[in-house]
């Protein structure tokens, strides 16, 4: 997989399309996928490739934005790490503010992985589940949730994303 | 009436102007929420109408006026 990050706010679609052209350089074997991909957005369900070739998913909170993109499906989720009542989430027991936010992205990070909706949160997670955990920008925690892999992550800054042609 | 009551939640909860909270909205891009702002939301709007949400319901929330449409099915 490879995780793309950006401080700050950046356009859904050109975002997508960047870190896509920009996956598929880096991906050894991405010769064999098309130059560009189609973005299917349909009601209920998470946003996709209509090829199904490449799979990834967008999380965004208060000035970050994280992208993942792998051949397998993928959920991830970023988190400013910042004061929360705790008690009102009882399903997470966490013993400091960090604590909460590691278990909130993980759980958060698997109900984008399943495309449920968000009150899954609150659910079981299979023991079975693979995730990765990244402290980023000082701040943030991300959780991703897919199959075990190779992890790839850069920083993207906005104005490349703003200024591409895509 | 749903709306006032919501943008109120909103906006005493999470500090954010009630302009930014219109029917419209989406709730991410829009009004800015991240996945545990919603999720504190929609857990003030289950204890302010008293109802509450399955997983599936709130999966295809993407502006307020779903989340306007979402409670008014469930005080039918």
């Amino acid at each position: 997989m490879i995780l793309f990050f950006v401080r700050g706010e950046v356009d859904s679609d050109k975002l997508i399309k960047f870190c896509y052209a920009s996956y598929r350089d880096i991906m050894y074997d991405a010769r064999e996928l098309p130059a560009q991909q189609v973005i299917v957005r349909e009601e209920g369900e998470k946003p996709r490739f209509l090829s199904g070739d490449v799979h990834f998913n967008l999380s965004h909170s208060h000035g970050a934005t994280v992208l993942a993109m792998s051949h397998a499906p993928i959920g991830v989720d970023i988190e400013k790490v910042r004061p929360v009542h705790r008690d009102k989430f009882p399903f997470i027991e966490a013993e400091n503010d960090e604590d909460f936010f590691r278990e909130w992205t993980r759980r958060e990070s698997y109900v984008k992985f399943t495309g449920k909706g968000i009150a899954g949160i609150r659910g079981e997670i299979p023991p079975e589940t693979h995730f990765e955990q990244f402290d980023v920008f000082d701040g943030y925690i991300t959780s991703v949730c897919a199959e075990e892999q190779n992890v790839i992550a850069y920083e993207i800054d906005p104005s490349a994303i703003e200024n591409s042609q895509m | 009436m749903i709306l006032e009551r919501l943008k109120a939640i909103v906006s005493e909860q999470l500090g954010i102007d009630v302009s930014r909270v219109n029917e419209a909205s989406r709730v991410k891009e829009d009004v800015g929420l991240d996945s545990l702002d919603v999720v504190e939301v929609l857990m003030s709007v289950e204890e302010e109408w008293g109802i509450i949400f399955d997983d599936d319901e709130t999966v295809g929330i993407k502006t307020v006026g779903d989340v306007v449409a979402l409670i008014e099915k469930k005080t039918k």
